[in-house]
């Protein structure tokens, strides 16, 4: 015991420091490493959600982009395909259009010549009616009346029948 | 110059002297635990300030013993001790190499003779707080083994009749506790009273600009200490948990 007391060893401070101790353990426990740790679980949870995340959006990412590759060839087809059918449609039309003109105009033309023939033919039977008119007055001031009405009327027919040669 | 190898009385609560070394301990666990209170004040997932530097110990502290345990769960059963016994042999350590400790002090009349007693003097330069702190180390880790494996496995390791050799080498370990625990003690004691001695020596001998070096060293030395201590700590509950007969 004389050892122990010369290193200064004495059972009561020997027991309160144990009790220090023990008390500082537990404040500690309470106020530091429970906290501490736990918020070092939810950091990690925290970051492994956010890691995960982040390779969700990457692979997001990478789909949408193909999808907007895909998207835009087939817009590029859709595109092409639009153009040339209209160049085609274009093309019928324009081809419609001459054609029906063509038509047209052949139609106007046929038309017109046969108003001019109708115009000739009119205008021959106007001229032969007015020169049967026209012989049968003359025939009646040559005669002076004498000739009957029939023998008129066929020296007449005769005469317009001559011109028709 | 005088050097006591005990930590001098400088009051009495009833029964209780109160040393020097222990009102160190006190400012110690003051200072933890105000430090721990603002770490924690206002915990954010981002650490700041303050919250960064005590995660950061902390979260070393835990990676170490992690690391050796293995096991998360286990680790946390057995951190607040190993935590606790780090930062409190540290702040210990390094409070007692802060001016004035050691030097601001009265002098009294002891055996007749005049003597100067210091108000202050570092916490484990006194074998009360280091034989407390291995005390309670040892004792932890005996609880931690029976805990972990069952008191009659547990107590096989060191009482066996199976074979001479086995009941030979049971009371070895069970002698190597002890010494264990005495050389815990022993080792912080030693290191951070021949710390002081040397400090004190070297002022004396050269007050200015010399004792530089051997503050960065006592520094260095303190935290070796509270790492050493920790980790043997460590290694032992490792031991006592680990169940050797399904090892084998």
């Amino acid at each position: 015991m004389e050892a122990l007391d010369s290193l200064g060893i004495d059972w009561k401070l020997f027991i309160a420091q144990v009790v220090n101790f023990l008390i500082l353990l537990f404040i500690l426990s309470k106020l530091l490493y429970k906290p501490l740790l736990k918020l070092f679980d939810e950091r990690s949870k925290k970051i492994e959600q956010g890691l995960k995340d982040a390779e969700i959006s990457s692979k997001n990412l990478e789909q949408a982009e193909k999808e907007a590759e895909r998207i835009r060839q087939n817009a590029y087809k859709e595109a092409n395909e639009l153009l040339a059918n209209s160049k085609k449609e274009a093309e019928e039309q324009t081809k419609a259009i001459i054609a029906d003109a063509h038509k047209e105009a052949e139609k106007i033309i046929t038309r017109s010549s046969e108003e001019v023939i109708n115009m000739k033919n009119n205008l021959v039977k106007e001229t032969r009616a007015q020169i049967s008119d026209l012989l049968t007055l003359s025939l009646d001031k040559i005669t002076s009346k004498k000739l009957d009405v029939k023998t008129r009327d066929k020296l007449t027919k005769e005469a317009i029948m001559e011109l028709d040669k | 110059m005088h050097i006591s190898l005990a930590a001098e009385k400088i009051a009495q609560i009833g029964p209780l002297p109160i040393t020097n070394s222990m009102v160190m301990t006190w400012i110690a666990g003051i200072v933890l635990i105000v430090v721990a209170f603002f770490a924690t004040r206002k915990k954010s997932i981002v650490p700041r300030g303050v919250q960064n530097v005590v995660e950061m110990v902390i979260e070393f502290l835990f990676n170490t013993a992690n690391e050796v345990i293995g096991d998360k769960k286990q680790t946390k059963k057995y951190f607040p001790l190993l935590a606790t016994i780090f930062l409190f042999v540290l702040i210990n350590n390094w409070l007692g190499l802060l001016p004035g400790v050691g030097t601001i002090g009265f002098n009294e009349i002891h055996h007749g003779e005049e003597v100067f007693v210091p108000i202050l003097r570092s916490g484990n330069a006194d074998l009360n707080m280091t034989f407390a702190l291995a005390a309670i180390t040892i004792i932890s880790v005996q609880i931690f083994g029976i805990i972990a494996i069952g008191f009659f496995k547990y107590s096989g390791k060191f009482i066996t009749f199976k074979n001479p050799i086995n009941t030979f080498v049971g009371f070895l370990e069970l002698i190597s506790e002890i010494s264990r625990m005495i050389s815990f003690a022993f080792r912080l004691f030693g290191n951070i009273f021949a710390g002081e001695v040397l400090l004190t020596v070297i002022a004396m001998i050269l007050p200015y600009i010399a004792p530089l070096p051997f503050f960065g060293l006592e520094l260095f030395v303190g935290a070796i200490q509270a790492l050493v201590f920790t980790m043997l700590a460590l290694v032992f509950i490792k031991m006592a948990i680990t169940d050797h007969a399904e090892e084998h």
